[in-house]
């Protein structure tokens, strides 16, 4: 469940095995998606948003 | 595809027959329709090790009808690719669905005590070579139409090969090939009701397919093409019986597999998008933030193109 934070942010935890960061990490590469796993998995889910919903 | 070398073999099969052939990495073998249509199925083992054979299960990973420019491919862990499609006319679709017909399926089917049917075929030419009965594996069924409905029910569409359509299949490696004339023609769409004769050659390597063997072997070779030195059971069993190895410890993959938890933040329009993501209604927020993130990398991350002898070619 999702904890709310200030001005409606919420923070969610999430567990990605070390197989799915294996994948992940690779993204660092690309420097698009910042250096942080937390700011990886956001940027990702980000463009899958744009992906999917096209916002 | 350039030249072949000259042919070595050539034979025609009378309903139903079908012989072991012995190919060397860059011959090929031609099968060609002498009548307006006959199934052919076909077995292939690495020659040097006849546990290494063609895996119809793997070969359809990559496709259900597999046709010119795709490759048949060898049974994992193993892997590779044993025979390359040079060759295959649009009037020869192909099917790996429907495994082998066998004497069981008549008998159950029509009440036949015996009749024609390819794994007993396959045992027949195999046994040349002292393989038996249980090394017939399923087939990459040649010119052969099938399909399934969305109960999952099997179907066989009439055979669409004509007199003179020919497949070209170069082996990749050396292989003990067994093209063999289906034995269900006579009572299904497999061969129009009427089995019909096919001829059966091999032409020796030439220098242009031999290099395309090896550059394509070489395109495709991956640090997971397994040999026998590194399974960890490499025996091959003497007696029929299932033995319990009371020592035995198993060694799973990446066990005990790990995870790392992370903390994201997300603001609320983002919460909102998450939310109208949901991929299963008992999906907890962290479930649908991974599942999104995970098939974004699939879609965008993985090799989804696939290398086609036609365009490794090139």
């Amino acid at each position: 469940m999702a904890k709310a934070t200030r001005k409606g942010r919420r923070k969610i935890k999430v567990a990605f095995t070390q197989q799915q960061w294996e994948l992940l990490e690779r993204l660092k590469a690309e420097k698009r998606w910042g250096g942080k796993r937390e700011e990886i998995v956001v940027g990702v889910f980000r463009d899958y948003v744009k992906q999917e919903l096209g916002e | 595809m350039s030249k072949y070398g000259k042919r070595r073999l050539k034979i025609v099969f009378q309903p139903v027959e079908g012989k072991a052939v012995p190919m060397r990495a860059g011959e090929v073998l031609r099968i060609t329709q002498l009548g307006n249509g006959q199934c052919v199925d076909f077995n292939c083992f690495n020659l040097h090790d006849y546990k290494e054979m063609l895996s119809v299960g793997f070969t359809r990973m990559h496709s259900f009808r597999p046709k010119q420019g795709d490759f048949l491919w060898s049974n994992p862990p193993r892997n590779n690719p044993m025979m390359a499609i040079l060759e295959m006319p649009p009037t020869c679709l192909t099917d790996t669905l429907h495994a082998r017909c066998n004497a069981y399926l008549f008998e159950d089917y029509y009440g036949f005590p015996l009749h024609t049917n390819c794994q007993d075929t396959f045992a027949a030419a195999i046994g040349e070579y002292r393989l038996t009965p249980d090394d017939v594996h399923d087939s990459f069924n040649i010119w052969m139409d099938t399909g399934w409905d969305d109960q999952g029910t099997t179907y066989i569409r009439r055979i669409s090969g004509r007199k003179g359509d020919f497949v070209d299949m170069m082996a990749m490696m050396d292989v003990l090939a067994v093209p063999i004339l289906c034995g269900s023609g006579d009572v299904q769409p497999t061969a129009a009701f009427f089995p019909k004769p096919v001829q059966v050659e091999v032409f020796e390597s030439s220098a242009a397919t031999r290099r395309k063997a090896a550059e394509w072997n070489a395109r495709l070779k991956l640090s997971n093409n397994r040999t026998v030195e590194q399974f960890a059971v490499k025996e091959i069993l003497a007696t029929r019986e299932l033995k319990r190895d009371p020592d035995y410890k198993p060694n799973f993959v990446n066990y005990p597999l790990q995870s790392t938890t992370v903390e994201v933040e997300l603001s609320e329009r983002e919460y909102g998008q998450l939310q109208r993501l949901r991929f299963a209604d008992y999906q907890g927020d962290d479930e649908i933030f991974r599942e999104a993130v995970m098939r974004w990398v699939f879609r965008n991350r993985t090799r989804r193109g696939k290398l086609k002898a036609s365009s490794a070619s090139k």
